[in-house]
């Protein structure tokens, strides 16, 4: 299974019973035929999650109660088409989507909270409440809903349960699976089963509610849930610090528990994702920073006071410097925005990013960074680190350029380009090796299909000549077989590209230019947006060109420039 | 996208071989399905796979996520969908069966076990002579003891997993039916069994300590290692597993404690066993070894099945090894005792206690009776709250000090105070015994806030008296009732009405020990559909045999 990107095209959708027109009446019978959707562009939204893998449903299917989803169930059974649940649709991994087909339950309607419990520290609650809306309802009963996965704002409780979510907050609180009390479920037979209860964590028999945590929808559908609440804690506060290495932040790690302080939270960043967040968003942190160290604690004000105390205490025994404590609300706050900043502000080092959401027994992931950063350079792929050192949980995130994931696609590109670029000229009565341009311009495809294009931001990390090196690799090793007079004439050839020695180079290095702006305006044309660096500065560009050459080119980047105004308006 | 598919394998196959996992909050989905063989074993796939039969017959439910697909093992869903194209493309007479039931039939997957009979090999006759030549050949004439007097069943010590495994295996050649133990305190839990026990496959010479990295708040111990015996080795580290099981009087162990699944006075803040476990290995039915979980806090690959068989009472398997979430040993732990002879004023000020924001370990209260036994000179007369907080020093004097005021400022009559050596207190109340052979046990949950009404019931229900042995966990609503039979029909006619009102607060009622003829007519567990057939759909993908403990939970269809 490679993974591939898809701009305007989505998979084909799948067809099962559930297209059939008499099995979606059947269905708009059950939920009402405004919550039965089957139109391509209502069902878009229902395709992907954040993996951006697109499989639409064949309908999505709103239900208002455990009966109808029972009822869809028994519907499903009977004619034998895949259902899906769905959440607020932020996971990770593909999970709420129907890989399959089938149609896609959405539990969007099932949003209301149904009971708060404040004597015994409990909420009842429908699948399709927001955990932010949760989070928020307890709080003004003085009550707290501790798991905080970061997409919080727009996930639901019954997705949260369904895929056992984590967040920052795990270190002390644990996740969410600690605070499930019990469940009603609609089992893929269409049963309902009542697990666990509405009482305290009340299991007679196998743990069934348990077994629903992280089962990702795969053994029924989570139709309420009763979940644990804690009291809000009287007070919290926050030291962030600044380290040299990621190992030197890593290893305060022990001691918070050794000088028994067990912190709400305790979040790295390592030194790109610091890059990121303050070029973006200028928090002031010093960019010679390896790791950026958020340690929370709460309790009783007397416990966070000296639990703070302590925190810093061993912050700065162990290397970390710029240590800043929270004394109120807001500058605590003001010191998470910095985590929050993260997500967006990484964007910057790739349009792509893949995720990797590792775990290692805590005392292991000083050597867990050592090893991504060797793993990384050796597959010549930049990462950024950050995560939960409270639970050992990191999350890995490879940054990539969408150009990279094109590359291979639009092998050759650069030589058609070349093509027509150095006919023009030479119909200019400009005196141009054709031939020249053509066997350097495919070479050049060839090595760069190879190496992918990298990011800029690891060109800027491991040098320039890091991306030389790899390609003038990835060229030998395809002209290995050439034998060796033809390797040293096709070398020169490469090298005079490199050095942009002769204008033929230079007329290939502005064909690889245009042929990149040709490939933008076709995904801008499809709707994509964010590609806007691409486009800066790239008519004012000098190419070193002269005369007819000169006017060829320029000729051809303002044609690109004034479609692209096109499409804006 | 190639060099990031290779590197990201990469990061997840050092993070396994570090003892970590490859998804610990986001999920496996599609996008690390293949990865799920990094750190599941085929046979560990196949259980989720039985569980997920279990569930889902027809493997309609969200099909193609977490588990990739097996060498040589389809999942469920592939012939489901082949019914289901076949029935809407051509209806011809093949598909007249019901849609489930076909697509079962046609399965010639090995995951399935759709039609598991339930005594297998009864026919075959059991010669006593013959199973402990061939059990002492496996572990030792030694390590096998006869049962009982009539020499039918024997109590086998398996010092390894190997060992465990070969008489499992033997177990299932011969259609003998094993019964799992450790400290043998739960030894006649749930139903009576339906089949008289041919072996009792004790775990206690299995009790090492396999792993633990104090940095990391994590241990690996064998089932058979008892709870008191564990926790005084890892306390040199300064940490513990935060259990205090009831019934345990040092001989408990902890594969029993998680298998029982039942939590103490502090599980009311630690939590049940299951919520320490982050992992296990388990022998199931025919010796074959899976593993569920893993070792680390965060991680969420795959069906956590130890959910399966904490509580399961040795129904599904023989756990073999666990591996402990630990906490470091608070500072300090100190109790505020309170004494009352009206059990309902102490509920009061509990209520109070836990809407404060304090965060006190056990809340419990005891009976007269419960407070003799604890043989604790300070408590004489009525009952008793004990409050118990574990910290650093100064926040255990600090919160000791407002529960203090508070349930000063509650109680009219009675007394408050304060005890610093209390580990005696929360010892001999962990070690209550839960009944002899006269004895009559029973637990319930509720509702924190409805205990009052539930103390009311039992009142009632006794005449009026409630001065018997009982204790409850006010922070959590558990309660346990403990007493001496007494006549049958009364005893079960009570038990049932009981249940009743227990059941219509949302709560359960559990007997936990009882003579036989209560358990009969009452039912221990009092599991009603559809949860009791999903229960047993579970026990026949796993334990298709019925050779694990067979009838102790009375599914609904066992009649």
């Amino acid at each position: 299974m490679s993974r591939s990107i898809h701009f305007a095209d989505s998979r084909k959708r799948a067809r099962t019973a559930a297209s059939e027109p008499e099995v979606q009446a059947r269905l708009r019978e059950i939920v009402g035929a405004e919550h039965v959707l089957v139109d391509e562009v209502r069902v878009e939204p229902y395709a992907q999650d954040a993996l951006k893998e697109k499989f639409p449903p064949e309908a999505v299917v709103l239900p208002g109660s455990a009966n109808e989803v029972a009822a869809i169930l028994r519907l499903a059974n009977e004619r034998g088409f895949p259902v899906t649940a769905r959440g607020g649709g932020v996971g990770y991994t593909g999970g709420a989507v129907p890989v399959e087909g089938g149609i896609v339950v959405g539990t969007d309607r099932m949003n209301r909270i149904r009971e708060i419990d404040a004597d015994n520290l409990l909420v009842v609650t429908e699948p399709g409440v927001t955990t932010y809306a949760l989070q928020q309802a307890v709080e003004e009963h003085g009550l707290f809903y501790p798991p905080d996965p970061a997409s919080y704002k727009n996930s639901y409780i019954g997705g949260n349960i369904a895929e056992n979510a984590g967040g920052i907050r795990s270190a002390k609180y644990g996740v969410t699976k600690h605070y499930v009390l019990g469940l009603e479920v609609v089992l893929p037979t269409g049963e309902i089963v009542v697990a666990g209860g509405r009482t305290s964590k009340n299991v007679v028999g196998f743990d069934l509610t348990g077994l629903m945590c992280g089962s990702e929808g795969m053994l029924g559908i989570i139709t309420e849930a009763t979940l644990r609440l804690l009291p809000l804690p009287e007070a919290t506060r926050t030291v962030r610090a600044t380290f040299r290495t990621m190992k030197e932040a890593c290893a305060c790690v022990p001691h918070f528990t050794r000088a028994r302080v067990s912190p709400v939270a305790i979040e790295v960043l390592d030194s790109h994702a610091i890059r990121a967040v303050e070029s973006e968003f200028a928090f002031g942190i010093g960019l010679e920073a390896g790791a950026l160290l958020l340690v929370a604690v709460d309790g009783s004000p007397a416990e966070v006071e000296r639990e703070a105390r302590v925190v810093a205490e061993v912050v700065r025994a162990g290397g970390g410097y710029d240590v800043i404590r929270s004394e109120t609300r807001e500058e605590e706050e003001r010191l998470w925005d910095v985590r929050r900043a993260l997500s967006p502000a990484i964007k910057k080092y790739g349009t792509l990013k893949f995720n990797e959401d590792v775990v290692v027994p805590r005392s292991r992931v000083p050597e867990l960074i050592e090893r991504v950063d060797e793993i990384a350079r050796r597959h010549a792929t930049f990462v950024v680190n950050f995560g939960h050192l409270g639970d050992g949980n990191i999350h890995v995130n490879f940054m990539c350029d969408r150009a990279d994931a094109e590359a291979v696609r639009r092998a050759y590109g650069v030589a058609l380009v070349a093509m027509l670029l150095a006919d023009e000229v030479a119909a200019r009565g400009v005196e141009v090796d054709v031939e020249r341009v053509l066997r350097m311009a495919l070479l050049h495809d060839l090595a760069e299909a190879r190496t992918g294009d990298m990011p800029r931001t690891m060109v800027d990390y491991y040098g320039a000549d890091a991306r030389r090196h790899a390609e003038r690799a990835a060229f030998d090793d395809v002209m290995r077989g050439a034998g060796a007079a033809r390797s040293v004439r096709y070398g020169e050839l490469h090298e005079d590209y490199e050095q942009r020695a002769s204008m033929e180079a230079r007329l290939v290095k502005a064909a690889d230019i245009v042929d990149l702006l040709a490939q933008a305006l076709a995904f801008e044309r499809a709707g994509a947006r964010g590609l806007d660096e691409f486009w800066e500065g790239a008519e004012a560009r000098d190419f070193k060109l002269e005369g007819a050459a000169r006017e060829v080119v320029g000729e051809v980047l303002s044609a690109l420039a004034c479609a692209r105004e096109e499409i804006k308006k | 996208m190639a060099r990031v598919k290779e590197a990201g394998r990469e990061i997840m196959e050092t993070c396994v071989s570090a003892g970590g996992t490859i998804t610990g909050e986001h999920g496996v989905g599609l996008d690390k399905s293949a990865y799920l063989p990094l750190i599941f074993s085929t046979d560990s796939l196949q259980a989720m796979l039985r569980v997920r039969a279990a569930f889902d017959p027809t493997g309609l439910c969200n099909p193609g996520k977490i588990i990739p697909a097996l060498k040589g093992c389809g999942e469920a869903r592939v012939v489901a969908r082949n019914g289901a194209t076949r029935r809407a493309d051509v209806e011809t007479t093949e598909t007249e069966q019901p849609y489930s039931q076909t697509s079962i039939q046609r399965s010639d997957v090995p995951v399935l076990q759709q039609n598991a009979p339930t005594h297998p090999r009864l026919s075959r006759a059991f010669v006593p002579e013959r199973a402990f030549d061939a059990l002492a050949r496996t572990v030792g004439p030694e390590h096998v003891e006869a049962f009982d007097n009539d020499g039918e069943a024997f109590v086998v010590s398996p010092a390894s997993a190997g060992e465990v495994c070969e008489v499992l295996r033997l177990a299932e050649v011969e259609g003998l039916c094993v019964v799992p133990a450790g400290g043998e305190t739960w030894l006649d839990a749930g139903e009576p069994l339906r089949r008289a026990p041919h072996i009792i496959l004790r775990t206690t010479r299995m009790s090492r300590i396999v792993a633990h990295e104090p940095a990391d708040l994590v241990a690996t111990v064998e089932a058979g290692a008892t709870l008191e015996a564990f926790n005084s080795e890892i306390r040199r580290a300064g940490q513990w597993l935060a259990l205090d099981p009831p019934g345990d009087g040092g001989l408990a162990t902890l594969g029993g404690i998680v298998a029982t699944g039942t939590g103490g006075a502090q599980s009311y803040v630690y939590g049940a066993p299951r919520a320490h476990v982050l992992g296990m290995t388990v022998a199931l039915a025919g010796g074959k070894i899976i593993r569920a979980g893993g070792r680390v806090v965060k991680n969420v690959a795959g069906y956590d099945l130890c959910k399966l068989f904490a509580g399961s009472y040795g129904t599904l398997g023989l756990i073999l090894d666990l591996t402990f979430k630990l906490r470091p040993r608070p500072p300090r732990e100190a109790t505020v005792l309170a004494l009352s002879a009206d059990p309902d004023a102490l509920l009061e000020a509990s209520r109070s206690l836990r809407s404060a924001p304090l965060l006190p370990v056990a809340i419990e209260l005891l009976s007269p009776q419960m407070c003799a036994k604890l043989d604790a000179p300070c408590v004489v007369e009525g009952c008793a709250l004990l409050v118990r907080f574990a910290g650093t020093d100064e926040s255990v004097a600090d919160q000791m000090e407002r529960a203090r005021e508070i349930i000063r400022g509650q109680l009219k009559q009675g007394s408050v105070e304060i005890v610093y050596e209390d580990a005696h207190l929360w010892a001999a109340l962990a070690a209550t015994r839960l009944g002899n052979d006269e004895g009559l046990v029973w637990r319930a949950c509720v509702r924190p806030g409805d205990l009052g009404a539930l103390l009311a019931e039992i009142r009632n229900a006794y005449g009026g008296k409630l001065d018997s042995c009982w204790h409850a966990g006010v922070g959590d609503g558990r309660f346990r009732y403990i007493e001496r039979a007494g006549d049958e029909v009364v005893d079960a006619s009570r038990l049932r009405s009981l249940r009743n009102f227990v059941c219509g607060l949302g709560g359960s009622l559990v007997i936990e020990h009882a003579p036989e003829a209560i358990k009969r007519s009452s039912g221990a567990w009092g599991l009603t559909a559809p949860t009791a057939s999903l229960m047993r759909r579970v026990k026949e993908q796993l334990d298709p045999g019925d050779m694990f403990s067979p009838g102790r939970f009375a599914f609904a269809s066992d009649g």
